[in-house]
């Protein structure tokens, strides 16, 4: 085990402060993770909190409103992305300077054929073409019907889904009002997060500006149901290990 | 349905050009690939009255990568586009100060031009405006044509902003086709250049 003093972990915090990192990187963590049992780890951690405690919301935030034509745009790339119901989990990324938006959505269909036990799906949507631009000035773009959208579907076993809900529930439960309010940005993407909650209501959250460990952690995951809508059928198990893997961490630090 | 520009004076216009062609260079001289922006800003007493000109923050705020899709798993097999998360911001006023603007731009690893002068969907929301946050005007010069200033002008009726042409020299418009010439003195808050709600 490599057994560093509290100094370095300072320097090393110090310097990502300085520099204005979002989050602490894996970089950043692994003093922290590989630190001596006798009573650093406490040290360690409180100096972590001290340092990104304030900078960094480590949880969602709700979803921002805009005037103009942004209620547009979430209409037409509501219409245009969500085709199947999202009621275990949801995740749509709405590009910054350049990209197009993404959708995935976990939910339940018995009825459909080639399906695992349990009867969970997974549905990701990309349009061939940036949605965003079908917004102009003066409203909807005439041909903003044309525009083609992709689809991956998979099965996707029981355990990995009721793991991503448990997540989605836990993280979006805890969306807090934005610390950063009357904050702006430019060119940044928008991370969206829904699912449906015991008593069958929709529950959404946003990532916030400047997100922590745990809120990244969370991102990178829903990336990860991405990924597992378009790799090939013989690489689905291993990405659903990972997704296992990643939800059964966040979840540990999620229960804490 | 009105078409009304918030008033923008011709300061708070120079310092967005300056704020763009300064994170132009600054991105430039980082080489980093990553965008950059600055803040215009002035300065105001207890009372939200102006005390000082605007002028540009001390300050750069450089894009930042969240995180970035795997290649092995959305480029080889799908030759779907990247899928980065990206921040660019959060841009803040320095206390005592109200922000009039902003001026962003984009250069590339090499420090050359990068991206097309258009406006993403986040520089519109921030021109737009919310119930939680007053619209200001985003600026950025055509890094493709240095002459243009464009600059995403939110509107006193908090209807979607209009996108303005200024030559970025004299700051004179490009195209003002649409562009209400008066500003409605009326709704308007000279004193602190900002739409009111």
């Amino acid at each position: 085990m490599k057994v560093l003093d509290t100094g370095a972990i300072t320097d090393s915090m110090d310097k990502r402060v300085k520099n204005e990192l979002i989050g602490i990187s894996k970089e950043a963590l692994e003093p922290i993770v590989h630190i001596s049992a006798k009573g650093l780890t406490l040290v360690a951690l409180m100096i972590a909190s001290l340092c990104f405690g304030d900078q960094n919301p480590d949880h969602l935030v709700p979803l921002r409103e805009y005037y103009g034509n942004a209620p547009l745009y979430r209409e037409f790339w509501r219409q245009k992305l969500l085709v199947t119901s999202g009621d275990v989990a949801r995740y749509v990324h709405l590009p910054g300077a350049s990209g197009v938006e993404d959708a995935v959505s976990v939910y339940v269909d018995k009825s459909r054929k080639g399906g695992l036990p349990g009867g969970y799906w997974i549905t990701s949507t990309q349009p061939q073409s940036t949605l965003a631009d079908y917004i102009t000035e003066e409203g909807l773009s005439a041909n903003a019907g044309k525009v083609r959208i992709r689809r991956w579907d998979s099965p996707m076993r029981a355990s990995t889904a009721l793991k991503v809900h448990e997540v989605w529930v836990l993280m979006i439960s805890g969306v807090k009002p934005d610390e950063c309010e009357g904050c702006v940005t430019t060119d940044s993407t928008t991370e969206i997060f829904s699912t449906q909650n015991s008593s069958g209501v929709e529950i959404v959250g946003q990532l916030p500006i400047g997100p922590g460990p745990q809120t990244i952690a969370f991102v990178k995951l829903a990336g990860l149901l991405i990924d597992y809508t378009r790799v090939p059928s013989s690489k689905r198990d291993d990405l659903a290990d990972e997704i296992d893997k990643g939800a059964s961490a966040l979840l540990r630090q999620l229960m804490h | 349905m009105g078409l009304t520009d918030i008033y923008i004076s011709q300061e708070v216009l120079e310092g967005i050009r300056d704020a763009s062609s300064n994170s132009q260079h600054e991105s430039a001289t980082k080489k980093d690939g990553l965008p950059r922006g600055q803040v215009v800003q002035h300065q105001v007493d207890a009372k939200g009255r102006t005390v000082e000109k605007p002028s540009l923050q001390n300050k750069f705020y450089p894009g930042k990568v969240v995180d970035q899709p795997r290649k092995e798993y959305r480029e080889s097999h799908t030759g779907s586009p990247h899928h980065y998360v990206v921040q660019e911001g959060p841009y803040k006023a320095d206390p005592g100060f109200k922000m009039d603007g902003i001026g962003h731009g984009h250069q590339d690893v090499t420090g050359k031009p990068k991206g097309e002068a258009k406006f993403s969907e986040d520089d519109k929301n921030t021109a737009r405006g919310g119930p939680k946050v007053d619209g200001v005007p985003v600026g950025r010069i055509d890094e493709s044509d240095q002459s243009k200033l464009h600059v995403l002008v939110p509107q006193v009726e908090c209807t979607e902003p209009k996108e303005r042409i200024f030559d970025a020299k004299t700051l004179e418009p490009i195209k003002a086709d649409d562009r209400n010439t008066m500003p409605r003195l009326d709704l308007l808050d000279k004193s602190s250049q900002t739409q009111k709600r």
